[in-house]
């Protein structure tokens, strides 16, 4: 008993140094990235106070206003306006949280779903890993932009099923991750002292291995974030995107393609700001992924 | 590039797009609905068997197409290029190169109106109910054997049999109480009943298609399947080569009884993105391609030449459910409201770059047949939308807008949707947009398919109250989409006003005289506007860019897609 | 060893049958496609028609037994716009996707591995965050926004290759690339990350050791080894390719499989959507399988490690 205790110590302590480690890590973070990152945080969490306009108010008289620096531009529509009127920048900053939303919702999600098939796939014996391993492989195996399409198209377009149609894919992709790492994990000495003892295996998972996963966890949810912005603006393109008037980044791009030449402002904004934040969010995932484990680069 | 530059640049598009019209007018016969008399349709009375002279120009030099070369047309068929059985199914894609190897009875002047084509006259037995096509003489097939009446018979049949799914099955085929049978150089076909409209379903590229294929290559080939990999028809090009997914190829074919090809070699491409039709465009890869209203500068920027068919296409909004007793949308009130809440100019301006004008009536623009002419579009009042609003008492309605995404009938439905429901907002409404899929919307508003009980069921259920955004390329004759959708017996049923439609529409379809049916349609289309069965939204017109490897073009008006192809001369 | 390939096998054809299944599930609940067809006129004869054409009318676990043998058979059923046979439209289409996606696979390796490689050499140096960034950017860009762009810079700006279509190989540069840049991030990462690791080694500290030139350390012995795993992620990013395709081919006009199930997803063509989902699934399976057995074949121990 007094060494389990001693255990549970070591592993809350330890707990503890990783949050401390984590935040002064943070001072060595890639500079740019960060502050790209704080922005967009602030974008999303402040979007309705630091936007100029309301992103959906439709002003037919405004249509394709260029930027303020072009001839008819005016500085309160600073980078233009769309077909319909509304304000280019304002829609960036609102469109950060809608494309956030969706992409956090769905990692949460799928994530949340998929760290826990890979623990108990990872820990539990042939049979339980293989099923779910063979479940991992079909989702995997499936076209997720096709299948995306079938089912947005099917059950109708909302931010919902765009959301409830990724998550599979996500859940497939932590799964597999998760469970690798859980099968090196288990053959560490302080589980096989945990197991001797008696530690039940739900604890085991929750208190030995999850923690050590969790660098893994995270590093790969900052990676998908990007990946799922994307994804969003392929559906948006192929007409089964996030459903207008939200102000998605990725319906941006695709709704303002029609536009390059005559009105280049519209995708170009909201390009950008896909570009700048997922290359933010991956460069940074990077870093936090070569700090964090080392070893753990192939991912 | 923009402010008081745009506007000089839009001075000279203008500028282009008349110069470029009346080129094309000068050069092929007329390219627009010339504006004769104000709704009048031409006189082609059908009472008797009448010879009907050809009106589609020969071309100048009776030689056979050699000199233009190669010409590459860049379309999008949103769907893809189906093939060319008409058993299956209607295939919009189709039409944009059907006309070209396919020969019509019946075919289409530039303004639309109905002209012969294989069929050199056509008319109706004194008892209306059996119609007699004259064929034409020493045509040939693309395999160099000859059209005979047979063969004709043999294709209309098949298109009609109980195993055809195709349009000229559907809605051709109950009608008929014959088949089509030969008599020395005639196809004749007995109706049930008197069916003034038989013709129009025979014309070219509405569907159903009344083409002719050949039984005995047809036979050869092993049916269907081997026919569809290698087809022949009589039309002025000849289907020679085909890349699956990327384009058609055809050649001129030197043998037609009228028609010469311009260009020997025409390639068709299916591209989805309008981008890259429009770099195929710059970079010389296509010489035609289908553009969108916002590309006229760009074209001009690249010294590309803009073509414009006006009046293409038609734009409305249907009330759901509006001929239920007690429905919000029965009363006249709040259908006015809607209407005239929107504020089409601005739209036109905003939207479309100004190259829009607001519509009059539902699915007929100028020379079409039914086009009332004295008839107003619904002006833009907010103020007494909102009292009318107030007065009926649904302020804070909710109104869902549904509408299509991709298959662009009208351009940009989505975004007129939108702006419709900013309209529809500001007096009161609360709006909001459904962008779905074409069964979808059809499922929603067509009543023929569903019973009392489950109308009243879905009544029951709402709000939201449904309208529909919809579009479409323009027709040369209203009576048919009239029919489907507002005829308490039509294929559809989207209204179900037997007192009110009925009468017209039958006598429309009862009158053998052009002329009265075009009056009949045009007192239809008079009623609906009045009393705002429909709310018309917008015409527009189809724009086209091409370099100048085309010297002239004679599109057909009503269609918004390259066709006619085989009048495009260097 | 045998068993575990014979194993992986069943394994494979079993995930086979689950995709099969799972794809006839969600097929039939698209909606049916006997109503987008048939007009109303006439509407119960053609609906009848259509749906005994499609075999509809059956019950359930009919079609379902119907659908299974036909697999069997490898006949993957007839579209329902034209009636033509799902197996043909495959075969038609499906090569050009293909080698569109080998040809991004190439474009994607012949990058990753000098960028990978500069990389790891140079370790947290300013080259190291080019080489990054690079590889980044690839998929910091809607796919369908890149391609655009590149073809309105290359071949109209600069008119150096076609704008679309696959019209000779120039025609397969744009959309190549297009397709290739989005893997290069996890590509170029792999690479970096396994040299890491051999340049560190017993191996490579010994060579050194001897003297041999740090060039040739590199090339020669780094590299090999380096090369491994990259093998194994191709396999994962043809699948990855047959999926970006989608976007990629409606972009350039691209006579691929992505446009053909994009148009039938839309006009609810349902078979198909089914077969070229079934295909891609397959695909995917099988290449798992191959590089499984292969890495069997090659080294016994990691079946029995990593389990």
């Amino acid at each position: 008993m007094a060494s389990a205790t001693s255990t549970q110590i070591v592993m809350t302590n330890v707990w503890k140094l990783r949050l401390i480690a984590m935040f002064s890590g943070l001072k060595r973070a890639p500079k740019i990235p960060t502050v790209i990152l704080g922005i967009l945080l602030a974008f999303g969490l402040f979007g309705q106070w630091i936007a100029p306009h309301d992103p959906i108010t439709i002003d037919l008289a405004k249509s394709f206003t260029p930027p303020a620096w072009h001839e008819g531009g005016s500085i309160s529509n600073l980078l233009g306006t769309d077909k319909l009127g509304r304000d280019i920048l304002s829609r960036v900053i609102i469109g950060s949280r809608v494309s956030l939303a969706l992409s956090l919702t769905i990692i949460a999600l799928g994530g949340g779903v998929g760290v826990i098939l890979g623990l108990v796939s990872g820990y539990s014996g042939r049979k339980v890993d293989s099923l779910i391993q063979r479940g991992v492989e079909v989702i995997l195996a499936m076209p997720t932009i096709l299948v995306a399409l079938v089912f947005v198209f099917t059950v109708g377009r909302s931010f919902e099923s765009v959301m409830f149609i990724l998550s599979p894919f996500l859940a497939a992709r932590f799964t597999r991750i998760v469970r690798g790492e859980t099968l090196s994990i288990r053959e560490r000495d302080f589980v096989a002292v945990a197991k001797v003892i008696g530690t039940p295996a739900w604890m085991i998972l929750l208190r030995h291995i999850l923690p050590n996963v969790f660098n893994t966890v995270i590093v790969l949810a900052t990676l998908e974030v990007g990946h799922l912005i994307l994804l969003e603006a392929s559906l948006s393109f192929l007409g089964v995107g996030v459903p207008p008037p939200h102000p998605a980044w990725g319906l941006m791009v695709a709704g303002g393609r029609e536009f390059i030449s005559s009105a280049y402002w519209i995708a170009l904004f909201p390009g950008l700001a896909i570009l700048f934040a997922v290359l933010s969010i991956n460069l940074f995932g990077d870093w936090l992924r070569d700090t964090l484990d080392p070893r753990r680069r192939q991912l | 590039m923009l402010g008081r530059k745009f506007k000089i640049l839009k001075l000279l598009g203008v500028g282009l797009i008349l110069m470029a019209l009346s080129a094309t007018v000068a050069c092929g016969g007329s390219a627009a609905p010339t504006a004769s008399d104000s709704g009048a349709a031409k006189d082609s009375s059908v009472s008797e068997p009448k010879s009907i002279p050809t009106s589609v120009p020969k071309s100048a030099d009776a030689e056979p197409a050699s000199e233009g070369g190669d010409m590459v047309i860049s379309v999008s068929s949103y769907l893809g290029f189906q093939g060319v059985d008409t058993n299956i199914s209607e295939d919009s894609a189709t039409k944009i190169y059907y006309d070209e190897v396919f020969d019509y009875a019946i075919g289409q002047s530039p303004d639309g109106n109905l002209v012969p084509g294989f069929a050199t006259e056509w008319g109706v037995s004194d008892d209306f109910l059996t119609w007699t096509f004259t064929i034409r003489e020493g045509m040939k097939f693309h395999n160099g054997e000859d059209v005979t009446p047979e063969d004709v018979a043999w294709t209309w049949n098949r298109a009609v049999s109980p195993e055809s799914l195709g349009g000229f099955a559907l809605e051709v085929g109950p009608d008929l109480s014959s088949e089509f049978t030969v008599s020395g150089n005639k196809v004749s076909v007995s109706t049930t009943e008197p069916k003034s409209t038989l013709p129009i379903l025979f014309a070219a590229a509405s569907p159903p298609r009344s083409v002719v294929w050949s039984q005995d290559y047809f036979e050869e080939v092993g049916g269907i399947d081997g026919f569809r990999d290698a087809p022949v028809g009589s039309g002025p090009y000849r289907w020679t080569d085909r890349v699956p997914g990327q384009y058609i190829e055809f050649t001129a074919f030197d043998d037609h009884y009228e028609k010469t090809a311009g260009y020997e070699k025409l390639q068709i491409w299916d591209v989805a993105e309008l981008n890259t039709r429009m770099a195929m465009l710059k970079s010389g890869t296509a010489d035609l391609a289908t553009a969108s209203v916002r590309n006229v500068e760009e074209l001009q920027k690249a010294n590309l030449q803009v073509l414009q068919a006006p009046a293409s296409n038609i734009s409305w909004i249907w009330y759901n459910y509006a001929w239920v007793e007690g429905h919000p949308f029965n009363d006249r009130r709040l259908r006015e409201a809607i209407s005239i809440a929107i504020d089409r100019d601005a739209i036109g301006k905003g939207l479309y770059n100004d190259q829009t004008t607001p519509a009059c009536c539902y699915w007929v623009v100028q020379g079409n047949v039914g086009y009332p002419g004295d008839v107003e579009p619904h002006p833009y009042d907010p103020e007494k939308a909102k009292a009318l609003i107030k007065e009926a008492g649904y302020e804070g309605a909710e109104i869902e807008i549904m509408t299509f995404s991709g298959d662009a009938d009208f351009v940009d439905q989505p975004g007129l949707s939108e702006a419709v429901a900013g309209y529809l907002d500001a007096i009161g409404l609360k709006t909001f947009v459904s962008v779905v899929d074409g069964s979808a919307l059809r499922e929603t508003f067509d009543n023929a398919i569903k019973t009392p009980e489950q109308i009243a069921d879905i009544v029951a259920n709402q709000p939201p109250y449904q309208i529909a955004v919809r579009g479409s390329d323009t027709r040369f004759h209203s009576y048919r989409g009239a029919h489907i959708y507002y005829h308490s017996e039509g294929r559809r049923q989207m209204i179900k006003l037997p007192d009110v439609f009925d009468p017209l529409l039958d006598k429309a379809g009862s009158a053998f005289d052009l002329q009265d049916q075009h009056d009949a349609m045009a007192e239809f289309h008079r009623v609906v506007n009045e009393d705002y069965w429909t709310a018309p939204l917008l015409e527009a017109g189809a724009v086209f860019g091409a370099t100048d490897k085309i010297g002239s073009w004679t599109p057909i008006t009503g269609r918004p897609y390259p066709h006619n192809h085989w009048t495009i001369q260097p | 060893m045998l068993t575990y390939i014979g194993l992986r096998i069943f394994q494979a054809f079993l995930g086979l049958w689950f995709i099969a299944t799972l794809v006839f599930i969600l097929s039939r609940s698209i909606g049916d496609p006997a109503e987008i067809f048939t007009a109303r006129h006439g509407h119960v004869h053609a609906r009848e028609l259509m749906e005994e054409r499609l075999g509809l009318d059956k019950p359930l676990y009919h079609q379902y037994g119907i659908y299974v043998g036909q697999l069997l058979r490898g006949d993957l059923g007839k579209s329902v716009r034209n009636g033509i046979p799902i197996t043909k439209i495959l075969m038609e289409r499906l090569p050009a996707t293909f080698t569109l996606g080998l040809f991004a696979l190439g474009f994607a390796i012949a990058f990753s591995i000098p960028l990978g490689v500069l990389g790891a050499v140079y370790r947290d140096t300013p080259i190291d965050w080019f080489a990054k960034v690079m590889a980044f950017l690839g998929q910091a860009m809607p796919p369908f926004w890149l391609g655009i762009m590149l073809i309105i810079l290359f071949a109209v700006v600069w008119d150096l290759v076609p704008p679309a279509g696959k019209t000779g190989w120039t025609s397969y540069i744009l959309p190549g690339f297009t397709l290739g840049w989005g893997v290069m991030a996890g590509m170029v990462r792999l690479v970096r990350s396994s040299m890491l690791d051999v340049l560190d080694s017993d191996y490579v500290t010994m060579a050194r050791a001897k003297g041999v030139g740090e060039i040739m350390v590199v090339s020669k012995h780094a590299l090999r080894n380096a090369l491994i795993p990259v093998i194994t992620y191709s396999s994962l990013v043809l699948g990855a390719f047959m999926n970006g395709s989608v976007v990629v081919e409606q972009v350039f006009a691209w006579p691929g499989i992505g446009t053909v199930a994009v148009q039938s997803v839309v006009s609810r063509d349902f078979p198909i959507v089914q077969g070229v989902v079934i295909v891609f699934g397959a695909f995917f399976i099988f290449i798992n399988l191959f590089v499984d057995i292969l890495y069997a074949v090659i080294d016994p121990r990691i079946k029995y490690t990593g389990q």
